[in-house]
């Protein structure tokens, strides 16, 4: 428990600093579609061609070869000079990357992760199917042996940008016979291979980024396994902890900053009414001040996360406490900022329409990537030790 | 700032030397009212000074150990693991108190064991209750971010909520002296307190929960204690990472806010998980023989020392 205090740290931020301020992109980001992907795909372009793209990832792979840390500071200043979000190379670069880094084959790693890194593609993740969701390991898709290629049937759900990516990190059933954890594996599946089609499904918010991918006889060579043959339940549980991990600095910050937008537009005077200003109503000011404290906690959190990440290189359990409360606090902070602004809040069109936005999107922290209640029951068996339960679940 | 919140070697080891003289201090101790009012610390108040605990974050010139606000907090924490007397925690705050004002005397009288502190309720002296003291002719208290340790002259016995906390009426007699930002100290050394207090029940209420049987298996099994300790765990940990990061802030130019975010976050942590705990204790958690309520009611003496909303608010606000 100490402050990390390193000349080589702040001459890397300044040096950061100084970048992004002169190139973060300044027209709006669309808010979906191939535009988007464009949009996200030219930015991690640029990154890449000034040596940014991929703090934290190995130089042989095109990466910078940086420690933890850096890409802490990274993010850091990447949010002060308001960069975009991380957006529609969120799962290549904080899930499918690092788990080719760990699990690949040297050709995997490097046919993909220079491509990654320069911003050529995007991958999505197919992991849940309609009939597989919190019980991932009961997952039905099948990929069948045959020669030097494994033959896929079957449906994934949810897939975040799968109308978009080039590649997937599929997880399908190549033992039947097998106990379900160790009848499964983790394939690079091109989403130009004849037979994947594609059924783009639109949110409550109005956005649509994922979708419902179909898998018709579908050819994969067998060299697209990644980590073995019926090894890919372990796999996916490290993507699942790189999740967790160092992506979520990025979120914590975007957090922070909207918090402070809160606060700033509850202290202008409101219009008409006789200057009241809403923060100061007490009732208004201890729902701000609590929020407050807990995203200072939730900074803090991410700090013991990464101080965690300097001793261990694959993520524990304990990310689950820092995902819950990211999660349960974004829900909230966004439901007082509604209501505060009520009426005008129904107003999707007016000044205050990113926030009606940002409310309804807000429900998808406790359910994608694990339900709050699947973290629950993770953080009282894994973290705490408690017994599961005797009746399956 | 970057920061580690784990601590380092030479921080284990000096939470492992506390942990070990607060051995004698078994929260069972409380079930027996001889213990009441902080005895048992008293009598090994030598054991407290010996292993430095009064002078950890003084310059080693000034008798000290030399060691960071940080270190203090780690200990402050299992100081509230064991329910130890807040006395100790206010002498520990009271000595850094006075060598910062400058009054060597005191904060050598302090760091002997011959002159001991303890915290006020408030720091209104109309209003003010002295909080255990037995032994103290010093009281710390604070405002937004100055604090004062002032003497006082003991008055009337109040029945206080925790029966084992001597709380009593107090008049300032002579000097009283100001530190100004010394409240940020107080209040992350009482949130790491409350930490202690958090973590505490929380593995009270898992061990029960792992033990206990009912429809044939651990309690612990049933996803709605379960889910109670794992939100137990969550409050713990928000409000320790707060914690220890408002405590390195202070030695760098940290400001109010992170003060005030690891106070209200370490009150609440202690007090729902103190009830929590009751809870997964059942019928046996409402009874005067579970310590659960040692725990509940610790909390809320700490909740309550120079509480105020609105000043906390403020300083969460930056107003
Ligand atoms: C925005 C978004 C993006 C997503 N992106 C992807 C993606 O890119 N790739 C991908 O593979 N998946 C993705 N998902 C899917 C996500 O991982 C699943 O939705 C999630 O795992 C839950 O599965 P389910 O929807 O089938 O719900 P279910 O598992 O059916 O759960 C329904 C309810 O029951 C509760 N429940 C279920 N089991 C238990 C239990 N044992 N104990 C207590 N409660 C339980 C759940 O918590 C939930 O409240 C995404 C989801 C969302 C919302």
């Amino acid at each position: 428990m100490h402050v990390i205090a390193l000349p080589e740290l702040d001459a890397f931020r300044a040096e950061a600093r100084d970048w992004l301020a002169r190139n973060v992109p300044r027209s709006p980001r669309p808010p979906e579609g191939e535009a988007m992907r464009e949009f996200d795909l030219a930015w991690q372009r640029t990154q890449f061609e000034a040596g940014w793209a991929g703090i934290a990832w190995p130089k042989a792979y095109g990466g910078r070869g940086a420690s933890l840390l850096e890409q802490l500071i990274w993010y850091e200043e990447y949010a002060r000079a308001g960069g975009p979000p991380l957006g529609s190379l969120f799962v290549a670069l904080s899930h499918a990357g690092p788990t080719l880094i760990i699990k690949g084959s040297e050709e995997q790693k490097a046919e993909h992760l220079p491509k990654i890194l320069r911003g050529d593609v995007l991958w999505c993740q197919g992991f849940s199917e309609p009939g597989a969701g919190s019980d991932l390991a009961s997952l039905r898709t099948h990929a069948e042996l045959d020669g030097d290629h494994l033959v896929v049937n079957g449906s994934k759900i949810w897939t975040s940008y799968g109308h978009l990516a080039r590649y997937q990190e599929l997880l399908a059933r190549t033992d039947r016979e097998a106990p379900a954890r160790h009848g499964i594996s983790w394939v690079i599946c091109d989403m130009k291979t004849p037979g994947v089609s594609v059924r783009p499904i639109k949110a409550m918010s109005g956005l649509t980024h994922f979708c419902q991918v179909f898998y018709d006889n579908v050819r994969i060579p067998l060299a697209n396994v990644v980590g073995g043959l019926n090894n890919g339940w372990q796999v996916a549980m490290t993507t699942l902890g790189f999740e967790r991990g160092a992506g979520t600095i990025s979120h914590q910050i975007e957090l922070a900053r909207a918090l402070d937008a809160l606060i700033d537009a509850a202290s202008r005077p409101a219009s008409g009414a006789n200057n009241r200003r809403l923060i100061d109503d007490d009732h208004v000011a201890a729902k701000l001040a609590q929020l407050k404290a807990e995203v200072s906690a939730l900074r803090s959190l991410t700090a013991l996360s990464i101080s965690r990440g300097l001793r261990e290189a694959v993520p524990g359990a304990e990310g689950n406490i820092v995902a819950l409360y990211f999660a349960d606090l974004t829900k909230r902070l966004h439901a007082v900022a509604l209501d505060l602004f009520a009426p005008h809040a129904l107003s999707r069109s007016g000044p205050l329409g990113d926030w009606t936005l940002h409310y309804l999107e807000a429900f998808k922290w406790s359910i994608g990537g694990g339900t709050s209640e699947i973290r629950r029951n993770t953080i009282g068996e894994r973290v705490l030790g408690l017994p599961k339960p005797k009746v399956g679940r | 700032m970057i920061v580690d919140l784990l601590p380092t070697e030479e921080q284990t080891l000096i939470g492992d030397s506390v942990a070990g003289l607060l051995q004698k201090l078994p929260v069972e101790r409380l079930r027996d009212q001889a213990n009441f009012y902080g005895a048992a610390e008293a009598a090994m108040w030598d054991g407290f000074r010996a292993i430095g605990l009064f002078s950890l974050s003084l310059p080693e010139d000034a008798g000290g150990a030399g060691l960071g606000f940080a270190e203090e907090c780690l200990c402050a924490r299992l100081l509230g693991n064991a329910l130890t007397s807040p006395d100790v925690l206010a002498t520990m705050l009271a000595v850094r108190f006075a060598f910062g004002t400058g009054d060597a005397k005191l904060a050598a009288a302090l760091q002997s064991g011959e002159t001991r502190a303890c915290f006020a309720s408030a720091d209104d002296v109309e209003r003010a209750q002295i909080v255990d003291g037995r032994q103290a002719s010093y009281a710390l208290s604070w405002r937004r971010a100055d604090a004062s340790l002032w003497r006082f002259e003991p008055g009337a016995v109040q029945h206080c909520l925790d029966e084992t906390i001597l709380l009593r009426n107090a008049t300032p007699s002579g000097k009283r002296a100001n530190a100004e930002g010394f409240a940020l100290r107080a209040r992350i050394a009482v949130a790491a307190y409350l930490v202690g207090v958090a973590e505490a029940v929380r593995d009270m209420a898992v061990a029960y929960a792992g033990a206990r049987e009912q429809f044939g298996q651990p309690i612990g099994a049933f996803q709605a204690v379960k889910h109670a300790c794992a939100d137990m765990a969550v409050r713990a940990e928000a409000a320790m990472a707060q914690t220890w990061f408002a405590a390195l802030a202070l030695d760098h130019g940290g400001g109010e806010e992170d003060a005030a975010a690891a106070q209200v976050l370490a009150i609440q942590a202690a007090l729902e998980n103190a009830r929590a705990n009751v809870q997964v204790h059942g019928g046996m958690g409402f009874t005067y023989e579970c310590d659960a309520h040692f725990y509940l009611k610790r909390a809320h003496v700490f909740a309550a020392l120079n509480a105020n909303d609105a000043v906390v608010r403020a300083m969460l606000l930056n107003r």
